[in-house]
């Protein structure tokens, strides 16, 4: 396990957060490992699909493991409606309420 | 509003299809056979391709596995237009990367509900 | 949304669908002449395009109609039928229907016919989709459940391929509550993770009245992508397990027995044969379709309308060719390979040549050639007795064959193969050939011939098959068993066959024996004498004639003779022959059949032909006793029984009374 930089990674998602353009996604959320703080900002999520919300359970465990203070900026409906659907709201440390 | 990209043959039944796609508002593009789809799938891109299985030049099978070949088609739906006599052909598609089929004959109402039930 | 017409697609409908049944046409006369693949698929494909546009557009007529023909042009794509002259012909008749359909839809006028209708049925039966669909849907109804248990885990592979499980939970979302519990068990590390790979699952608690029709409706596209259960909430009672024993006793019970019945069969060998799997698999099959001719034919017997006669035309077209394949297959399981019996033959000359001291190289050609059971078990002693022949009287001992520029070691060679509808067995050697002058001596001393000078070298080689002849200058133990060329002609005679020799001084001798390819079926003529019928084989005619009393002349002694291309024949009067009352006598009131056996033509007097037809031969000797100038009987269509003629056994005959 390499030292931590002190820097805040924050990590927007797209609007089209979906399996094509998860690629994008993965890379970005590996880089973001090197920091200690993390902010996943979902607030323009648009669509989203089971690939995208499965790599961000992947990415809380990894960061859970490896002690990184992780929070979310936002979540918008849909990324809350899908993560709910699928029974991940949990796993993701969403916010307990729907936001508006 | 989605895209949509209509493959078959038959002027007709693509006319149909993409009428009722039409007037429900969806972006609609044509293509007669699959090689021509594939050429139309590289200059956009689509939300759903609805393809029929039997074309000349390139047939709906072959255009759904070069398809899926595409990173951008990754996880895109493709529908096989199919005719219930044809199971094999079902199974087919799917082997080859289709995400599911629509039987003919179709009327408008059956075609726009499953469009609505893949693209949400 | 709902009104939407697509009536306005009609025009092009027809236009293009006419275009299409051009096509077909066209495809379909090019395959007549021979076409390839790419025609079947092209006329697969028109009516594909036919039939789907007919049925969203609103002609079901026509659709059903397409249907039946897309159909049978799948089974000829995928190979699991040929196409021939009657699927064509059935496709062109599919083509002129449809253009009538056509005509009919433009002008509002209901499609289907009386012809559409047959036609349909038609393709329906060729294609052997008559038979009542197999009870698929009896299986058990699901039971109504308040709420289900839905185990889904999708493989890897699903998400990428456009089935997103979010849109599927979404789904069924829409059928009633749910509660959602997603495993994670699987989920790899985030260095291990492909992204477009599905490694989650879900556990789901769906409540409300809901069929697992819908259920299973749901995952309908992806039933091979993930491993799916669909449980009702509420536990039933699981299945009685004793029943899977219940079905295996009696299974191992029928395979003791199956044990014994081939054991049975083994002990008892002589009267068996071995079939190939694949010849068993030909026969089911052909006799699959002959129970669905059958099954078209049985509907004419309740009640037959006259506007359905080409229906049972094409039915009994059909019957006749299924029982023809029947037969060819039936007669199939009969045939062994030759190979059986050329094995016997490298022992044999290897014995043969060390006793004489000669060397011989032995050569077997075609021994998977198959021939009829019957025929290869009569065949092995003509063709042994022509082995010693050949290596005793036609190879020389190697000094001869050095001093005469020869290998010194001769070869022998036996070859069987198929010539038109026969299968011909050659036995040739690289010896010194026929002593000609030897053989005219001792037919002139026999009084055979009475001069050798003006005869042919066919002449000569004729000579050996006759009775008590015998060339070897020194008799040997070997040849001299009191067996002559005269019996092993006679013995392939009498299996319908024929020997002849052929032979180039100092180069060799080749014997060829040319026989049926089957005994129990034979091509034949069926001609009437006073009110009986006999049949006369194909392979013997050589011509029937009307003769005019005065090309008739008799001879001292009874017999009669015409002439025919130069030469005058005997004439043998079956009504005389056999004894048939009320037969006609004049010669210019019946037909003489010129036929031919052993080289020798003869012409026989019969009331008249009747028809040409193929006989299944039954031996008389088994279900009567042997009469002379008859081979066979077989069973008429009538029920009746017709006498199957001995042409050569009539010609021994003939030569014997004309010697007498």
């Amino acid at each position: 396990m390499g030292g931590k930089s002190k820097s805040e990674a924050r990590v927007s998602m797209p609007a089209d957060c979906r399996i094509a353009e998860v690629g994008v996604l993965y890379t970005q959320l590996r880089g973001a490992l090197e920091s200690s703080q993390i902010v996943l900002d979902g607030t323009t999520v648009d669509r989203v699909d089971t690939a995208a919300l499965q790599l961000l359970v992947v990415f809380q465990r990894e960061a859970k493991q490896r002690e990184r203070q992780l929070q979310w900026a936002g979540v918008s409906a849909p990324l809350y409606d899908a993560a709910s659907q699928l029974g991940l709201t949990e796993a993701l440390a969403l916010p307990a309420k729907k936001p508006a | 509003m989605a895209k949509i990209l209509a493959v078959d043959d038959s002027a007709s039944m693509r006319g149909m299809v993409a009428f009722t796609l039409r007037s429900a508002g969806y972006d609609v593009s044509e293509a007669e056979n699959g090689q021509m789809a594939l050429d139309t799938a590289a200059s956009s891109k689509f939300d759903l391709v609805l393809a029929d299985v039997n074309m000349p030049v390139m047939d709906g099978i072959s255009m759904v596995r070069e398809l899926r070949t595409r990173a951008e088609y990754k996880g895109v739906p493709i529908l096989m237009l199919t005719t219930e006599s044809n199971t094999d052909k079902k199974m087919e598609g799917k082997a080859a990367g289709a995400t599911g089929w629509l039987v003919k004959p179709f009327d408008p109402e059956q075609l726009l509900a499953t469009v609505k039930r893949v693209l949400g | 949304m709902s009104n939407i017409s697509i009536a306005q697609f009609h025009k092009v409908f027809f236009e293009e669908s006419l275009e299409g049944l051009d096509a077909m046409e066209a495809a379909l006369l090019a395959l007549d002449e021979g076409g390839d693949a790419e025609l079947v698929h092209s006329i697969f494909r028109a009516a594909h395009s036919i039939k789907g546009g007919s049925a969203t557009f609103g002609f079901p007529d026509m659709a059903a109609l397409t249907h039946e023909a897309e159909s049978l042009l799948d089974q000829v794509r995928d190979g699991r039928r040929a196409i021939d002259k009657s699927i064509i012909e059935l496709m062109l008749r599919t083509v002129d229907c449809l253009r009538g359909m056509f005509d009919r839809a433009q002008n509002g006028q209901p499609l289907a016919d009386a012809d559409s209708e047959n036609l349909k049925q038609q393709l329906a039966v060729a294609a052997g989709n008559n038979v009542p669909a197999a009870a698929n849907k009896a299986a058990a109804k699901p039971a109504a459940s308040s709420g289900w248990i839905i185990q889904f885990r999708p493989h890897a592979g699903m998400l990428a391929g456009g089935n997103d499980p979010l849109r599927l939970l979404r789904e069924l979302a829409a059928l009633g509550q749910l509660v959602v519990e997603a495993q994670l068990d699987r989920v790899p590390t985030l260095d291990a993770l492909d992204p477009s790979e599905c490694h989650l699952g879900w556990r789901i608690e769906l409540t409300g009245a809901v069929s697992q029709d819908a259920i299973k409706t749901v995952f309908e596209w992806v039933e091979d992508e993930c491993d799916l259960t669909i449980e009702p909430l509420v536990a039933v009672a699981p299945p009685p397990a004793p029943a899977v024993e219940a079905v295996a006793t009696p299974a191992a019970g029928a395979g003791a027995a199956a044990g014994t019945t081939r054991a049975a069969a083994s002990s008892n060998d002589a009267g068996s044969v071995r079939v190939a799997i694949d010849k068993i698999d030909g026969l089911i099959d052909l006799v699959g379709e002959l129970v669905i001719t059958q099954a078209m034919l049985d509907q004419f017997r309740e009640e037959f309308d006259p506007s359905r006669l080409a229906m049972l035309q094409h039915g009994l077209a059909q019957l006749a060719r299924h029982t023809r394949s029947l037969q060819e297959s039936v007669m199939g399981i009969r045939m062994l390979p030759i190979g059986s019996v050329f094995n016997r033959f490298p022992r044999l000359v290897r014995d043969l040549s060390q006793k004489l001291g000669k060397q011989v190289k032995l050569d077997l050609v075609g021994e998977h050639t198959e021939l009829d059971k019957t025929v290869l078990e009569k065949i092995g002693d003509p063709l042994v007795h022509l082995v010693r022949n050949a290596i005793d009287h036609g190879l020389e001992m190697p000094e001869k064959r050095r001093a005469a520029g020869k290998n010194e070691v001769g070869t022998l060679r036996l070859e069987a193969f198929h010539r038109g509808g026969s299968i011909v067995v050659e036995i040739s050697d690289d010896g010194a050939g026929l002593n000609r002058d030897a053989i005219i001596a001792k037919a002139l001393q026999k009084g055979l011939i009475k001069s050798g000078d003006d005869l042919s070298d066919e002449a000569v080689g004729e000579l050996i098959f006759q009775p008590g002849f015998s060339t070897a200058a020194v008799t040997t133990d070997l040849s001299g068993r009191g067996v002559g060329m005269d019996v092993v002609r006679r013995n392939v005679v009498d299996l319908g066959g024929n020997v002849a020799i052929k032979s180039r001084a100092g180069q060799g001798t080749t014997f060829t024996i040319t026989l049926p390819l089957t005994l129990a079926i034979i091509d034949g003529l069926r001609a009437a004498v006073g009110g009986e019928c006999y049949i006369v084989p194909l392979v013997s005619i050589v011509e029937s004639v009307q003769l005019r009393a005065d090309a008739v002349r008799s001879v001292t002694g009874g017999g009669e003779l015409f002439r025919f291309r130069g030469e005058y024949r005997p004439i043998v009067r079956l009504h005389q022959q056999f004894g048939c009352a009320n037969a006609r006598q004049n010669i210019e009131d019946g037909l003489v059949i010129v036929v031919e056996a052993d080289g020798t033509q003869i012409g026989l007097f019969v009331d008249e032909l009747v028809g040409q037809q193929q006989a299944v031969v039954k031996s008389l000797e088994a279900n009567y006793r042997r009469v002379d100038g008859i081979s066979g009987a077989t069973i008429l269509a009538d029920g009746s029984v017709a006498l199957i003629v001995d042409v050569a056994g009539l010609i021994r005959l003939q030569s014997r009374r004309k010697a007498a």
